[in-house]
């Protein structure tokens, strides 16, 4: 359950691909093995899970949400996009704000 | 409509071309020893390290059968500490102790190849007493080891009367997804192939009378999705050459990662960029749809028609009259060799 004064980050060990080409991003999780695509929407929440609260991470998502498309966006798709992150492993919650955990961006190889 | 990539984000690899069976229809015609110097463990491990650095995520990993090298969980556990991996196996080397050690390597799937849902259809083709069992085991053991696990058939005239059998049968040894696969014409299967093609309006027969249990996931590539999967395929075989796919093993030849970086043959090689590409004349709408990219497989364009451009018969919308169950003289012939295809 989504908790607004919960701090939230990236698992550690995450490998993290994005595929800006195809408007989503690669996840792999190597302590439960499985490789996840997550959709815009997504991939959004997770750049803002770097260890603040859920409150925060709600309004950062509303804030980028209204700048880039002009509308409000539904606090029920960012709590469920959330939750799910945090059923896969790809977010985990911490009582207390941490630095980022980090996650390790894959680079895409030399764009030519 | 065609989907773009600037790098790839997975790759194949054929971690070698020996095997412990003697299927009939092994695409990489294998015997015990290799006929290649393949890379050792120390050059797969090098090639992780330099895939790892340049965004892929995925290894899809095959053979021949990875596990008849002896240095294979070697390499596995160093990849899945980077990226996914998927591990094509036959199954007969994976006891229960094989399962945990995968399971400690960190696999992330395993795809199983039973050619049929009797002892008596599998073992015609593996050639290998006993194979069948071994290989049913070998998916109750991943399954016990917590190891998602799929069942791969290779349709043909031997097993397509067994389908619905052969998806029980997955379902009953608790597998998790089946994949239909269409038969290719490579290696071994080339000779064969009048014995074990089926016409494309028996493949189709089978795969509109699909009824999968319950809770089993079945995947296949007929019409409507029948996929041109060039734009994203990274392939590379036991010996070190980059070849786009698997099943284009016999024809194209991008230039060998012993001597040059893959993303070099990826980006500079000009059959390869063209084939990413895509350019097809005729395409199947509804397979173009589904799978949002047109033309269907290039390799089995390019087998039957000898052109790149061409549109893929096993769909029934761009097939144009095609048996699909007489090969071209040109493939019978003896293999020259793949294509160096730097200078296309």
């Amino acid at each position: 359950m989504f908790c607004p004064s919960d701090c939230y980050v990236r698992a550690p060990d995450l490998r993290i691909r994005p595929v800006p080409e195809m408007g989503c991003c690669l996840i792999y999780t190597p302590s439960n093995p499985n490789l996840y695509t997550l959709n815009a929407t997504a991939w959004l929440i997770l750049e803002l899970c770097d260890g603040r609260s859920g409150e925060e991470i709600a309004a950062g998502f509303a804030s980028i949400v209204r700048e880039s498309t002009g509308q409000v966006g539904e606090s029920s798709i960012f709590v469920s996009g959330l939750e799910d992150l945090m059923a896969k492993g790809i977010v985990t919650r911490t009582q207390t704000r941490m630095p980022p955990a980090g996650g390790e961006i894959c680079s895409q190889g030399d764009v030519r | 409509m065609q989907p773009h990539l600037d790098s790839p984000p997975k790759i194949t690899i054929s971690y070698t071309e020996s095997c412990n069976l003697d299927c009939r229809i092994c695409y990489s015609d294998c015997a015990r020893q290799p006929k290649q110097p393949e890379l050792s463990v120390f050059e797969w491990i090098a090639f992780c390290d330099y895939l790892a650095a340049n965004g892929f995520i995925q290894a899809y990993i095959e053979g021949g059968e990875p596990l008849y090298r002896s240095d294979f969980l070697e390499f596995l556990a160093y990849a899945a500490k980077r990226m996914m991996t998927i591990v094509r196996t036959n199954g007969t080397l994976i006891d229960q102790g094989m399962s945990r050690r995968l399971k400690a390597a960190g696999v992330g799937r395993v795809l199983v190849d039973l050619m049929g849902a009797t002892a008596a259809t599998h073992e015609w083709f593996t050639r290998v007493p006993g194979s069948f069992a071994r290989s049913c085991d070998a998916v109750r053991h991943l399954v016990r080891a917590g190891i998602r696990t799929d069942m791969l058939v290779i349709l043909t005239r031997q097993n397509a009367a067994e389908i619905p059998d052969y998806l029980r049968l997955a379902h009953e040894l608790g597998a998790h997804r089946v994949g239909i696969l269409r038969l290719y014409p490579l290696g071994r299967a080339k000779s064969l192939w009048p014995e074990i093609a089926l016409s494309l309006d028996e493949q189709m027969a089978v795969i509109r009378a699909l009824e999968p249990p319950a809770g089993l996931d079945v995947m296949q590539s007929w019409h409507p999705y029948d996929h041109n999967c060039c734009w994203q395929s990274a392939a590379v075989t036991a010996d070190g050459r980059s070849i786009g796919c698997m099943y284009l093993r016999e024809y194209l030849d991008h230039g060998n990662i012993r001597h040059m970086p893959f993303l070099d043959t990826w980006f500079n090689n000009p059959l390869y960029r063209r084939l990413r590409q895509a350019d097809v004349p005729r395409a199947c709408g509804d397979c173009a749809r589904s799978q949002r990219s047109n033309g269907g497989c290039r390799a089995s364009a390019y087998a039957f028609h000898g052109r790149w451009d061409a549109p893929d018969p096993f769909c029934p919308e761009m097939n144009q009259g095609v048996d699909i169950r007489v090969l071209p003289e040109r493939l019978l012939r003896e293999s020259a060799g793949p294509e160096d295809s730097a200078g296309a």
